[in-house]
């Protein structure tokens, strides 16, 4: 049975590649990487992420009447996947989306927002959509 | 140290043995450009090191 992990992590002594993942507990478990294996692993990555990207252009540019908030939902989406590229690259989704999910909720805006991550966290609030921990997770698992 | 197969699915899970990590397609890229760019590191370092010893050899010789 496969045990679900919380990040994977490279590194790299000059000699051995190791990749570890790490649980939540944070239990590691470490495999040693052949280079040749390194890059393999690397294309098969990009392989397995173009595809997604390309889903998530695709479905921008299909999107057509039907939703009279499709542009705040654009902006809300874009803002949060650039806060999680601020705040959260490399740390587990979920929780990540909960802490922004509660800093949202006590989101108070200042007359003028310098901080990139309280305008970004304005322009989430701006969007007027209500915004949960799930549909975060949602919206930035996509990215 | 394990040397057990690592795997990728059409979905972004990394297999790890019995262990599964999710990434989104930007951890993605962003940990395949680590492999890429340690595994390249290597592979320029050993070619070159392989290279003095040759050298070394047919210089002995």
């Amino acid at each position: 049975m496969t045990e679900a992990a919380a990040r994977a992590v490279l590194s790299d002594d000059g000699e051995t590649i190791s990749l570890t993942v790490y649980t939540e507990a944070g239990a590691a478990v470490p495999v040693a990487l052949l280079p040749v294996r390194a890059v393999v692993l690397g294309n098969q990555l990009i392989a397995a992420a173009i595809p997604k990207l390309a889903c998530r252009e695709k479905s921008k540019a299909n999107k057509r009447g039907g939703d009279p908030r499709a542009q705040q939902r654009r902006r809300r989406d874009e803002a949060l996947c650039e806060l999680h590229n601020l705040t959260g690259e490399g740390k587990p989704l979920e929780p990540w989306s909960r802490e922004i999910a509660q800093r949202l909720v006590r989101f108070q805006p200042l007359a003028e927002e310098t901080n990139p991550e309280r305008r970004l966290m304005q322009e989430v609030k701006d969007s007027g959509l209500p915004i949960g921990s799930d549909r975060i997770r949602k919206v930035v698992g996509r990215q | 140290m394990s040397s057990a197969p690592v795997s990728v699915s059409d979905d972004l899970d990394v297999f790890v043995r019995d262990r599964k990590v999710s990434l989104s397609p930007a951890q993605a890229f962003n940990l395949a450009e680590k492999l890429i760019r340690k595994a390249t590191r290597q592979i320029v370092t050993d070619e070159a090191d392989r290279a003095v010893v040759l050298g070394a050899v047919r210089g002995a010789d």
